[in-house]
């Protein structure tokens, strides 16, 4: 009999999806294509089965319309990149794989040290932290993008008393070569000329990203030049109204203002580019470029954003710090340089834009690496894991009940603590006093 | 600064432990002075296993981790070995790894227990004063010491050890 999988992603997929969605739907490609003879099944809020490549044999499956359990009922794999806590029971006749492609620990750490303050930051951290074991906790399987992240998984883990294995399956790069179908920059967007120089800023700009050092270069390099233009791809986040126009990409907005750059210089595309136009944007651009802080959560990151460039095969300058940097430098894909130091950026800026010869060097290594990062390739543990695996053959409740249920209350326990705290549950605040005026009202009624 | 180094008596890690003081002191001879054995002029107290009286005192401690990672990783640690090693991890202020494996190893671990508070990151957001990896020397230790408050406030409430999981109320 055939294996069924179920692939659940909590983003879109479609022509407006990020990257949890993006990942969802190339991994669908990817089992497709390695298990003909299995039954796949993408879920997602919503699924557009017009996107370019999506596979005839995979099901798509809208969970904005219909309950997911519909679909996890008939699945022997389910690998979800969070699996609903409401689907917990699962575990124990079906195999889980999480997808955890970024540390989340250190992301989310470093998404509630600017979100909120005081009490509420703490709860919604310890929300988060635990969610992120029950995600450990119910799975039998552990997908991460980098050795870092593997190893810090691995003893989170062995911390919270799991034995898991864990399975490093990066970002991939897009099957098809990347086509241009129109001019949408250079000569059409106001104030960029055919004969700019442009660096693409590709994806969105949260909380960890660090666009003032880019600004503070290009600052640098307009005293000198007019030729160097630069475009900021992304705003909102799909499905993450919370991470879109965050306080970072606004600061970013205000520093161009103040430095004089903005509608000169820097350009922003307030929106998300639809995925099959992102191409028409990197095919035009010179370079991409990308700058983030020197934190936990840029050690342990990889840039999913840097697949697409290195796709179009477009020359990188970073800030050193993540795994993707490392490659960059070691390879010779582009610059990276220290983090927090735009007289750096703006040299290795005007290093590559000046030298042609440079950057068909660099483009010629990019098509070397281009081989070896395929979503194949990326996702051989996976497919690996599906093609073997056998469904418990006897429910496993001892793992529901002593490994995944204490992570599942943990979660809805501190959830509802947190919605407490900020005023989200005004029924819940209300609890208690409707019961002891009930009490009340019992305890003083006359027999 | 002076360093005091106390030998841990943690029988069960073995030959591993054995000269463990004069070894540490060796390490940070060229950066310290360093004094081994039981002193009132400390400031700091480093060990592969902290004595739990120095929990609740004013001085800096320092947990070697050294010793252990490769047997807790494999799961060789027994279940009240385990919990004493997290009640460890809760307490000290600065941790010591071999090096990058058992650096990331350590910080997911300190993660999934709950011992990284929001604090706890804005003061050090690359946990480089908490975790601090020994592989190139002891510089890391020495610049985390001289650091006026260490990253971590120190967990001074309950702990409740439960099949050698620890959970903080």
């Amino acid at each position: 009999m055939s294996i069924r999988v179920l692939i659940i992603t909590p983003g879109d997929v479609g022509q407006r999806m990020s990257a949890p969605g993006i990942r969802a739907f190339h991994m669908a490609q990817a089992l497709a294509q390695a298990l003909p003879h299995a039954r796949i099944t993408l879920a997602a809020p919503k699924v557009d089965t017009r996107l370019q490549g999506f596979p005839e044999m995979v099901e798509p499956y809208s969970y904005r319309d219909r309950p997911l359990l519909w679909a996890a009922q008939d699945a022997d794999v389910v690998v979800a990149n969070f699996l609903p806590v409401r689907l917990a029971p699962l575990c124990t006749h079906k195999l889980v794989v999480v997808d955890l492609f970024a540390q989340y620990f250190a992301e989310w750490m470093e998404v509630t040290v600017h979100q909120e303050q005081g009490l509420t930051r703490h709860l919604i951290w310890l929300e988060r932290r635990a969610y992120i074991a029950f995600q450990l906790a119910v799975a039998d399987l552990v997908l991460c993008a980098n050795e870092r992240q593997r190893l810090s998984y691995l003893g989170a883990l062995r911390a919270l008393g799991l034995r898991r294995p864990v399975a490093v399956a990066p970002h991939g790069l897009r099957p098809q070569a990347p086509q241009k179908r129109r001019q949408v920059v250079k000569g059409v967007h106001p104030g960029i000329r055919p004969t700019d120089k442009l660096l693409i800023w590709n994806g969105g700009t949260t909380d960890w990203y660090d666009p003032d050092t880019f600004l503070m270069a290009l600052h640098h390099l307009a005293q000198e030049r007019d030729d160097i233009k630069a475009l900021f791809l992304g705003a909102t986040y799909p499905n993450v109204p919370t991470l879109g126009w965050g306080r970072r990409f606004r600061s970013a907005i205000e520093t161009a203002k103040q430095l004089g750059l903005y509608g000169s210089t820097v350009f922003f595309e307030f929106g998300w580019v639809p995925y099959d136009e992102v191409p028409d944007y990197l095919l035009e651009a010179d370079a991409g470029v990308c700058a983030y802080s020197d934190h936990l959560e840029t050690y342990y990151s990889f840039r999913t954003r840097f697949m697409d460039l290195l796709w179009a095969g477009l020359p990188i300058i970073c800030t050193k710090g993540d795994t993707l940097a490392e490659l960059i430098e070691q390879e010779g894909l582009g610059f990276a340089v220290p983090p927090g130091d735009p007289i750096a950026m703006a040299h290795a800026i005007r290093s590559l834009l000046d030298d042609q010869e440079g950057q068909e060097r660099i483009r010629k290594r990019i098509q070397q690496v281009r081989q070896r990062l395929t979503w194949e390739q990326a996702m051989t543990p996976l497919i690996d894991f599906c093609r073997t695996a056998c469904p418990p053959a006897r429910p496993r409740y001892s793992r529901l009940w002593g490994e995944v249920f204490p992570w599942a209350l943990n979660y809805l326990a501190t959830r509802i603590l947190r919605e407490l705290a900020r005023g989200e549950a005004p029924w819940l605040a209300r609890a208690p006093q409707r019961v002891a005026s009930r009490l009340a009202r019992i305890m003083t009624k006359e027999p | 600064m002076k360093v005091l180094a106390l030998r841990g008596p943690w029988p069960s890690l073995g030959p591993q432990a054995q000269g463990w003081a004069e070894a540490f002191a060796a390490q940070l001879a060229p950066w310290l002075e360093v004094v081994v054995g039981e002193g009132e002029g400390c400031q700091v107290i480093a060990a592969p296993l902290l004595p739990v009286q120095t929990f609740f005192g004013p001085k800096r401690l320092v947990l070697d981790t050294r010793p252990w990672p490769s047997r807790w990783l494999e799961g060789a640690l027994g279940r009240k070995e385990r919990a004493r090693l997290y009640l460890q991890l809760a307490m000290a202020d600065h941790i010591i790894c071999e090096g990058a494996v058992e650096r990331d190893n350590i910080i997911g671990a300190l993660f999934a227990l709950g011992l990284v508070w929001p604090s706890t990151y804005i003061r050090d957001p690359y946990l480089g004063r908490l975790v601090i990896c020994a592989q190139n020397g002891m510089d890391g230790l020495v610049q985390a010491l001289s650091h006026p408050t260490p990253a971590k406030r120190r967990q001074r409430i309950s702990v409740i050890l439960r099949k050698g999981l620890l959970s903080l109320i």
